[in-house]
């Protein structure tokens, strides 16, 4: 099967401490991906490389065999931080900028996904608490047909029926088979079912790399592994 | 999609960024009154109180409006900051482009708009044929396009420079473009018949321009590199050296819970003494302010620290050397210097107050009076003033120097420059805490006034600076004494309600 | 048929530790001996079901093919997945169940040292009932 993902050897240095050391990984087309790990391990450093908008400083990184950079952007969805969404406007505005401005934005998508999530259009971004904003991120990445969706801890600070509402979300807009999914996130114990494949991020390194199923079948829970690979 | 199509889209959505989105047009107009009310304002008092002849009136307003310009629009572009645009699937060259060019429709549409009110205000003058008004609000008009370019490049890499080796390209720029406005109303305002030709104006635009150009494509790359992205809690990484080294010991004052160490009466003192817990957050900011580059090597910190005071320098030696009227000379200088005191310190008040934004609830935690922390840390911030000064006071050294051994001045003017330096520490570190103080219990719509008005405050230094300095020289010791001391009691009084109220809101925000 | 709404499952509650195909393909097949689900049914696309379980498609996936394979679903390309209208369904589901229940059984048996005849009757003699769940859902 053809790779959408292949990370080899890969570091980043920042301010003369490594965040990433080495990462080597191989992700097939279609798979959910679940990267765990611990505040500080390196997960959204790794994403944001992954999505072209950081360069690594070591290491080769194909994304659907292109080197990541602004043209992978246009097949690489990445969730945007707070602070990443256009402040300045409301849902209703930013939503009309995206279609002109995303080349692969679905219309049919976005009326599923602002009913899904329960969007209220005129407010405006912002003003939105943390949850709306996250909801508000999801729009943007998952309305799009981009074949690899990279989401940063879509979880976190989030009550409960909005995190199953978001999951769902992210299950039917992804769940066609060809779309590979990668969602870093420290929420291990109520999310573990989305994810195919684990991949446990310690210290800027992968400390695992293992199928889910194959956790399960030793009669163990993603979220005990995480406890036996990141106890000390 | 057409790559036109692409391109429009991408405009559309940069430009959508000015708008405000919510602020309703009533809001707007009386922005765009009250610039064009203070602008008038401005230059009334320049041109009183240099030239006496009313036909400049017009022309230094004109340069007060470029001024607002350069310090609105330009801001409007980076305040929401690259994330929304640098997510998108366009080329980090493109991105540069479009909203380089918006900020620069944007600047030439506030230049247009300042041209045909200051044409207005010449006809009320009767000056609307004067060729000399005319020559020269054209040239003012071409140079401000030049360094509106040179403004609208920086503007749109602004953000993406941060956290990069390069970060001072960024602020540079921005000053020069500020800085090179003031120079064009200097010359306006000057004394003497108005020159028709202005080619010094156009080249040094063009320079600025070029480094504008230079600035974006350095930009450019660092946003392909994507190190702006690492900025996040750029400033608690700046002062984590000091949490690291000196919050061990801090804590270890402040903590309530070290009492067993015996350490409790000194705690209570500390808490109780608001000049001590400033002093000692003076401590622990100096090396905030001392050595910026964080973890930078030290001498490319010292590089960028030095950078901009030599650069000063060097300016005010090379344009002194020739001077035919030493007086005047010097007097500007002066003025120079504590209008320049005026507005850096204004912004080092901002920069407290992100600081304390930035240090957050940690600091909230601290035990001690929020009103020492606040003074602290403006006093430590105010000391990147006196690098300014230094160069300034040198320059003015050295030029005395010079034109001594030329006979052309006297005794004083060397005095003067040492008293103005004096007053412009004085001033300076007076306007940072009270900037900082205000900065942080402000509204946003009452800033904007305050803003206004210290700017407006900062020109009047600009042009008096230097009599007030030669009144001082002039009055008897005993006299200047007694004025210093009513100043800083005055300063003093003016200064507690503002920090009582700002620390109350440090607290609960 | 196909203009049928699809069956809706009930809210599973799945356990972590357990391969999740396997849960989901035993929840179905509980349905079907328990007819509950006719042949002919209609069950949600893939895609639906694994948003309202909350899990990733390949498992619903791999749960419908281990099910198809016993002969359970019939898969009908572009109209769905049906509970397989042949006769019989409900039989081989019951006897899939009953062989898993008696393995068990087995399992508990042999734990214990005991002959499988004696544990049932010593679970029948001890009055109980409210433990089969927990043994039919752990299977």
């Amino acid at each position: 099967m053809q790779a959408a993902i292949e990370c080899d050897g890969v570091g980043f240095t920042f301010a003369r401490r490594p965040i990433l050391r080495d990462v080597t990984v191989r992700i097939p087309v279609g798979e959910m991906v679940g990267l765990l790990g611990p505040n500080g391990a390196g997960k959204t450093t790794l994403l944001r490389i992954l999505a072209g908008v950081l360069a690594p400083e070591a290491g080769r990184i194909r994304v659907l065999g292109e080197p990541p950079g602004w043209r992978t952007l246009r097949h690489t969805a990445l969730l945007p931080e707070r602070g990443h969404l256009p402040g300045w406007l409301t849902i209703g505005e930013w939503i009309i900028h995206a279609r002109r401005l995303y080349p692969d934005w679905s219309e049919e998508r976005e009326r599923r996904l602002v009913d899904d999530l329960a969007l209220r259009l005129d407010r405006p971004i912002a003003r939105l608490s943390r949850g709306e904003g996250v909801r508000v991120g999801l729009l943007t990445c998952l309305a799009r047909e981009a074949p690899v969706v990279l989401l940063d801890e879509p979880f976190t600070g989030i009550d409960l029926l909005s995190r199953e509402t978001i999951a769902s979300a992210i299950v039917r807009e992804c769940g066609d088979g060809s779309r590979t999914v990668i969602v870093a996130t420290h929420d291990v114990r109520e999310f573990e079912p989305l994810f195919d494949r684990v991949l446990f991020l310690k210290d800027g390194s992968i400390a695992a790399d293992e199928t889910a199923e194959a956790i399960r079948a030793r009669g163990q829970s993603v979220a005990s592994r995480y406890r036996e690979v990141f106890s000390p | 999609m057409t790559h036109a199509d692409r391109w429009l889209a991408l405009w559309r959505f940069e430009w959508s960024r000015g708008r405000g989105g919510q602020r309703p047009w009533k809001r707007r107009l009386v922005w765009l009154l009250v610039a064009a009310g203070v602008s008038l304002a401005a230059g009334l008092t320049i041109s009183a109180s240099t030239s006496a002849s009313p036909n400049r009136v017009g022309l230094a307003s004109f340069t007060i409006w470029l001024l607002f310009g350069s310090f609105s629009l330009v801001r409007a572009g980076t305040g929401d900051g690259l994330g929304a645009t640098a997510m998108l699937p366009y080329s980090r060259f493109t991105v540069v482009c479009v909203r380089a060019a918006v900020v620069y429709a944007r600047l030439c549409g506030w230049c247009l708009l300042g041209a045909a009110l200051s044409a207005a205000i010449n006809a009320a003058y009767g000056l609307m044929r004067n060729p000399q008004v005319l020559g020269t609000l054209l040239s003012l008009l071409a140079a401000a396009a030049l360094i509106c370019m040179g403004l609208a490049c920086v503007s749109a890499v602004l953000s993406a420079l941060r956290s990069s080796a390069y970060r001072w390209m960024g602020t540079l720029g921005d000053m020069i473009g500020s800085g090179l406005i003031i120079f064009l109303c200097d010359d306006v305002a000057r004394r003497g018949p108005l020159s028709e030709m202005h080619e010094s104006w156009l080249v040094f635009a063009a320079v600025y321009a070029a480094y504008g150009v230079v600035a974006a494509a350095v930009g450019t790359r660092c946003l392909v590199r994507g190190t702006w992205l690492l900025t996040a809690g750029d400033e608690v990484e700046r002062v984590r050296p000091e949490k690291a080294e000196s919050s061990r010991r801090f804590m270890h004052r402040f903590d309530p819970n070290s009492s067993a160490r015996g350490l409790r009466p000194q705690v209570k003192s500390v808490s109780v003494n608001l000049v001590r817990t400033a002093m000692f957050i003076f401590r622990m900011g100096l090396g905030r302010v001392l050595w910026p580059g964080g973890a930078r090597p030290a001498w490319r910190a010292a590089v960028v620290l030095l950078f901009g005071p030599v650069i000063v320098f060097v300016a005010l030696v090379a344009l002194g050397w020739t001077s035919r009227d030493a007086h005047l000379l010097f007097a500007r200088l002066e003025g120079g210097m504590i209008g320049g005191a005026w507005l850096w310190t204004m912004f080092c008040g901002f920069a407290v107050a992100s600081l304390l934004e930035h240090l957050g609830d940690w600091m909230r935690g601290w035990p001690v009076r929020k009103e020492g922390v606040i003074a602290g840390f403006a006093l430590a911030e105010s000391l990147s003033t006196w690098l300014w000064l230094a160069a300034g006071v040198l320059g003015g050294v050295v030029l005395w120097a010079h034109l001594e051994l030329a006979h052309l001045t006297r005794g004083e003017d060397v005095r003067e420059v040492l008293l103005a330096g004096l007053v412009s520490v004085l001033v300076g570190t007076w306007n940072t805490v009270w900037s900082a103080a205000w900065t942080v219990c402000s509204e946003r719509g009452d800033r904007f006034a305050w803003f206004s008005f210290e700017i407006f405050l900062a020109g009047v230094w600009f042009v008096e600076g230097g009599r007030v300095v030669a009144w001082f020289d002039t009055v008897a010791w005993p006299k200047v004494a007694g004025v210093a001391v009513a100043f800083l009691a005055v300063a003093a009084m003016a200064l507690a309600p503002r920090l009582h109220a700002a620390a109350r809101r440090l607290i609960s925000p | 048929m196909t203009l049928d709404p699809p069956w809706q499952p009930p809210a599973w509650e799945l356990d972590p530790s357990q391969p999740l195909y396997e849960q989901i393909a035993h929840r179905i097949r509980v349905e079907i001996a328990a007819s509950r689900l006719p042949g002919g049914t209609r069950l949600p696309s893939v895609r639906d079901l694994a948003a309202s379980l909350r899990v990733t498609p390949n498992t619903v996936m791999r749960a419908y093919a281990e099910l198809e394979q016993d002969g359970l679903l019939e898969t009908f390309r572009g109209q769905g997945t049906f509970v397989a209208r042949s006769s019989g369904v409900e039989a081989r589901a019951q006897a899939r169940i009953a062989r898993q229940a008696l393995e068990h059984v087995r399992r508990v048996a042999a734990d214990l040292g005991m002959r499988v005849e004696d544990l049932l009757r010593l679970g029948a003699e001890a009055g109980g009932g409210e433990d089969d769940d927990a043994g039919s859902h752990r299977v």
